[in-house]
């Protein structure tokens, strides 16, 4: 549909004109962009930036000697300390704890809230150590993995594949080796008329993914198995098959899910270049930009 | 002339016998008043709102002797005081009905009904208006060109724009009338009398009619005559995207438009993307556009009601139409089966970009060879069985396709070959079985079919050598989505009297929604059908509504509109009360109210808002309730130097409206498409002037429309309010028609609108990548800080076109030559944000349509 959209376009193009223009664009409010994903057992690590102006050639900068002040369950609890551009907390966020802070920024001040979910057990995994051929032509190993989905509320959740050489011996840390990129084959009408297998970005996405996500809304308070590929780059077993692979099941905040899924999709549009409306990024940062948001996890070791 | 004539038949022969003939004994006041001035020494005094007072003279009458007028003045509620060589003219102020003599108290009440045709090919036509002369009261002809009248008098006046008036005196005991008008042909005269109801003395509002003659004079697109885009050319009507026929009507969706053809509804009203609109211009009869104020008799969609009516066939004689353009032809032919009994139409249209493009490409030695045409047919057969009964079958169906073929073997070992077929269109029938119970009541029993289809097929299939180290692959997808209906509907209309028009009816479809359906093989899998399922919606509702004179001066139109569906185990229902008042105020003015309720169970999810036909029509569920809206307008309308003014101001507010998700659509692996969407309201206020001049040498119009749209969605845009894609401050429309003579006719359109809502980034911010073992900002992505919050540039453009007419020996010829966009404005089509090289980043205008000649021939005979 795009392709026949293109030439529709083209064979009109061919007698119009690109004109540059400098339309009058609306006020963009505060430049602060904050970042921050924190778990539990792991001090909270802030990052901040100031976005540039869209025709700006210049690159992004990170915002030092801020005082960024952090609340736990709204009662001050320190001041984060700037660390190698990063602002990271002494404390270690807990699980079900509200965490909350504030920047003053030459824009005014710059906050936000978020807090740490329960995890969600990974009830069983399994990963195939034979290579099969995917519909777009590329090869995985087939894995799946079960978990029970909490009833009644809205969950989301985010898979990572992490792989460790154990020819060495095998750490025993939660979460340790390299992250080897996944891919999803969902058969799947796409809504936007090109229909194909709907792999990840699409047809042409043959990289994978480092992380998957997906909400609970066709499967609340399930048991749930879901079944994907891991590409064989890392993992590998004709080279090696010593090893560990940890699948990491994070159990998300609605703001991080969000955060995950325009900023991806943006991109995707992007490059399809699609006519569809370009797709604004979530945020939960007041006054500011980009997402602080807490998520929990359950990690499933399996030695194949 | 005709007035003298008449006065001195009547003064000097005295009473006058009148028989069924265009023979009349009636006059305008004026023109009474001015044969009195020239033939007598008398002065006269009387109130400008007389004027026009129609004087029914069937006695003799003395010219020297005033009293000898009361009679037929009093008849007409005038009073007569003589002083001396003055006459004092006086309105009767508690006249209310004429008074009847005593001939015409022998035919009072009577009801005489009947049908308005044109008289050289008996199509029916509708809204001409049927008068009682005794009382200047009449009705209008409905959609079968059926009326009802109560008589009080013995003479009837039927008139219709651009034919010849007909006046009959009605005869004792015949009650079954069958006008035949004939077209006029003094339309290149200085004045040409008009006919039916003023804009001022018509209940409804908010409606435009349009003839398709008309609108064949206006400059077109590329040769091809296009309703949908007369119509954007009316006040509150926007159009979409430069050169599309998609419409949007107060702030309303494209989705939210009840197009009726033939009483059918129609899903997909665009051809190539919206560059044409799928109705042939020469298969049509008439165009309607409600855009509030809608009569009970209509429901199902929120902003409008595009009710055309396909033409009936000649009864009497074979005719034919057609034209050849730069991209289509088509070919209309219409006549007699069964003389003045059965008659059929057929009408076919076909675009033949490809059968020049192809054979070019293939010549070319091009790896990728594709082609695009549309077609369509329509098709109407109807048949009078008998006075009381007729049939009528008529037929749509079109077509769009695409195809696309890629083959590469020129490298050995490498085989790829790649099809893709893309159709869509629309197939719609009706049969309808009219019946003239009594006098007064006239049925119509409908039966519909409706179906839009889209189909997608591709097959993929790569064939390697052993030389290449990459696997074979094959795969094959069919898609297809439609909505299909089968529906039933029963309509009365009942003239209690020529005050109260009543419409009832009920309405059964069975709508049959598959959003989405696609069937998979591939290398590594068998068939597999996986998408949405089969969706059942049934629909019903059941009107009633009253058009009635409330006083002499305040007609209102009151109807109750009740509608309900069910899908699944939801049932929904809605009673939408209507009602339309129209005020008259002075002379040739009148203000009007309406507030309508409207209710819509079918939605278009739409990817882009720029119609694509993979569009998703979808049913109210559990989850997704019924859009619903409500219009209040207020306005003005006059008829003065010809021309019909009205202004107009509305409000209109919309809920449970839907759009997809911000990012729906990707790596979701619930596919339900009830799970991508968001829930919202919306607005719209505005004001529109329409200033209208419909005869003589030069007609057209100026339309202006004020406007604000927004939309208001919990989870888009922040929770902030937006501008619709489609909000325009300031629209206008200048439409101008000139007949230079008989042979030639020049036009021009212009049009201006504010630029389009459009959404631009503001910034660059890093992409945030953080996954378990740490954070990575590698990647930009942009910030849009509000949807819809940029302007692009205002649009406007100029159109002319000139056509040629000669008589021929087997018929009439035209040449049509024209020019689209004539001062090759570079509108912005959309604006794209250029990124690709880091140090030279900007916003471009993309301009699609420059300056643009057409030529076309057409013909008929």
């Amino acid at each position: 549909m795009r392709r026949l959209l293109y030439i529709i376009c083209a064979v009109f193009i061919a007698q119009s004109c690109e004109t540059p223009i400098d339309p009058k664009l609306p006020e963009n409010g505060s430049d602060v962009v904050v970042y921050s994903f924190y778990r539990p057992d792991s001090r909270i690590q802030m990052d901040v930036f100031n976005a540039i102006p869209i025709l700006d050639v210049n690159s992004f900068q990170r915002l030092e000697n801020l005082e960024v002040r952090l609340n736990v369950n709204g009662d001050f609890q320190e001041v984060l300390l700037e660390e190698n551009g990063s602002y990271i907390s002494s404390i270690l966020p807990e699980e079900g704890d509200t965490y909350s802070f504030e920047l003053m920024s030459e824009d005014g001040l710059v906050s936000a809230s978020s807090y740490i979910p329960e995890s969600v057990e990974i009830l069983n995994a399994t990963l195939s150590r034979e290579l099969v051929d995917i519909n777009i032509g590329e090869y995985g190993y087939p894995a799946e993995v079960t978990f029970q989905d909490p009833a009644g509320v809205s969950n989301y959740y985010s898979l990572e594949v992490f792989v460790e050489e154990c020819s060495v011996g095998c750490s025993n840390q939660t979460i340790e080796g390299e992250l080897n990129e996944v891919l999803i084959e969902d058969l799947d009408v796409d809504t936007g008329g090109t229909t194909d297998v709907i792999i990840g970005g699409g047809p042409e996405a043959i990289d994978g993914f480092r992380y998957l996500y997906f909400e609970d809304d066709s499967f609340d308070g399930e048991v749930f198995t879901f079944n994907f590929y891991i590409i064989p780059t890392i993992l590998n077993f004709d080279r090696s098959d010593d090893v560990k692979v940890r699948f990491v099941l994070k159990s998300l905040t609605k703001e991080y899910f969000d955060y995950l899924v325009t900023s991806d999709y943006q991109l995707t549009l992007e490059e399809e270049g699609s006519l569809s409306e370009p797709v604004q990024i979530s945020t939960n940062i007041n006054n500011g930009m980009g997402v602080f948001a807490g998520y929990n996890y359950n990690v499933y070791s399996l030695q194949p | 002339m005709r007035a003298s004539l008449l006065i001195l038949l009547l003064l000097t022969v005295g009473k006058v016998a009148f028989s069924q003939s265009s023979m009349d004994n009636s006059m305008l006041f004026k023109d009474f008043i001015a044969y009195i001035d020239e033939n007598s020494d008398y002065r006269f005094s009387y109130p400008d709102d007389i004027k026009n007072k129609r004087l029914i003279i069937n006695e003799r009458i003395n010219i020297n002797d005033p009293d000898s007028f009361k009679e037929f003045l009093e008849s007409a509620g005038i009073a007569i005081k003589v002083r001396k060589n003055l006459l004092i003219f006086k309105k009767v102020k508690v006249f209310e009905e004429p008074v009847i003599s005593e001939q015409q108290n022998e035919v009072q009440n009577r009801v005489v009904s009947g049908f308005v045709r044109d008289g050289n090919s008996g199509e029916s036509l509708i809204g001409a208006h049927v008068i009682d002369i005794a009382t200047g009261r009449g009705v209008t002809t409905n959609l079968y060109g059926f009326f009802s009248l109560t008589l009080t008098g013995d003479t009837i006046e039927v008139s219709f724009i651009g034919y010849e008036p007909q006046r009959i005196v009605a005869k004792p005991g015949v009650s079954d009338y069958e006008f035949g008008l004939i077209p006029s042909t003094k339309m290149l005269s200085e004045v040409v009398i008009t006919s039916e109801r003023e804009i001022h003395e018509v209940t409804e509002m908010s409606k435009v009619t349009l003839q398709p003659e008309k609108i064949k004079k206006l400059p077109v697109f590329m040769g091809e005559t296009d309703v949908m885009k007369t119509l954007q050319l009316l006040p509150g009507v926007q159009s979409g995207n430069e050169g599309s026929s998609g419409i949007y009507v107060r702030g309303g969706g494209q989705d939210q438009n009840l197009i009726l053809l033939d009483g059918v509804p129609v899903y997909n009203a665009n051809h190539l993307f919206g560059f044409f609109s799928v109705f042939n211009a020469d298969a049509i009869n008439q165009v309607s556009l409600i855009k509030g104020g809608f009569p009970a008799r209509y429901g199902g969609k929120l902003s409008s009601v595009i009710d055309i009516q396909m033409k009936e066939g000649n009864m009497n004689e074979f005719e034919g139409e057609g034209a050849v353009g730069l991209i289509a032809s088509k070919l209309t032919l219409s006549g007699p089966i069964n003389q003045g009994k059965t008659s059929f139409m057929v009408s076919g249209r076909r675009t033949y970009i490809d059968a020049l493009t192809v054979p070019l490409m293939k010549w070319s030695g091009a790896d990728r060879v594709f082609g695009y045409n549309f077609w369509d047919l329509n098709a109407k057969i109807n048949h009078i069985a008998n006075p009381k009964d007729r049939f009528y079958l008529s037929f749509y169906s079109g077509r769009d396709k695409f195809y696309n073929d890629y083959k590469f073997n020129q490298i050995a070992d490498i085989n790829e070959k790649e099809h893709s077929n893309i159709n869509w269109g629309n197939i719609t029938s009706a049969f309808r079985w009219n019946r003239r119970f009594t006098d007064r009541l006239f049925g119509n029993l409908t039966a519909t079919y409706s179906r839009y289809r889209f189909e997608l097929e591709t097959i993929l299939d790569y064939n390697y050598g052993e030389s290449v180290e990459s696997p074979d692959l094959y795969r094959e997808n069919d898609y297809f989505s439609n909505i299909q209906d089968l529906g039933v509907k029963m309509d009365f209309d009942y003239f209690l009297n020529n005050n109260h028009q009543v419409k009832f009816g009920v309405n059964a479809i069975n709508h049959q929604l598959k959003p989405g359906i696609s069937s998979f093989r591939s290398h590594t899998e068998t068939d597999t059908t996986f998408g949405s399922t089969k969706v059942d919606l049934n629909e019903f509702y059941a009107y009633l509504e009253d058009e009635f004179k409330l006083f002499n001066s305040t007609s209102l139109n009151v109807g109750l509109h009740f509608s309900g569906a069910e899908v699944a185990s939801r049932n929904y229902f809605y009673l939408q009360p209507r009602i339309s008042l129209n005020q008259k105020v002075a002379k040739n003015w009148s203000v009007k109210a309406s507030y309508a309720r409207m209710a819509q169970y079918i939605h278009l999810l739409v990817n882009s808002g720029v119609g694509l036909p993979t569009d998703l029509w979808v049913p109210s569920t559990d989850l997704v309730k019924p859009q619903v809206s409500d219009q209040i307008a207020l306005g003005v309308a006059s008829t003065f130097i010809g021309m019909e003014v009205s202004v107009e101001g509305y409000y209109k507010w919309m809920d449970n409206l839907i759009e997809y998700k911000e990012g729906a659509g990707f790596l979701d692996i619930d596919s339900e498409w009830e799970h991508k969407v968001e829930f919202g309201k919306g607005d719209s206020y505005g004001v529109e002037l329409f200033v209208q001049k419909k005869v003589g040498r030069s007609t057209g119009w100026v339309g202006y429309t004020w406007s604000k749209t927004t939309r208001e969605f919990p989870n888009l845009n922040f929770g902030k309010p937006f501008p619709y894609r489609y909000d325009r401050r300031h629209d206008i429309s200048v439409v101008y028609n000139y007949e230079l003579n008989k042979r030639i006719n020049v036009s021009g359109v212009w049009v201006y609108g504010t630029g389009n809502a459009i959404t631009l980034p503001t910034a660059s911010i890093p992409k945030a990548t953080w996954d378990s073992s740490g954070p990575s900002y590698e990647e930009f992505v942009k910030q849009y800080p509000g949807r819809n919050s940029t302007r692009m540039q205002d649009y406007h453009r100029l159109d002319l076109s000139i056509s040629f007419k000669k008589q021929k020996r087997w018929g009439e010829r035209s040449w049509v030559f024209g020019v689209y966009n004539a001062y090759s404005r570079q509108n912005p089509t959309f604006i794209d944000f250029d990124d690709t090289k880091p140090n030279e980043k900007q916003f471009k205008k993309i301009s699609l349509f420059p300056i643009i000649p057409n030529v076309s021939y057409q013909f008929k005979f």
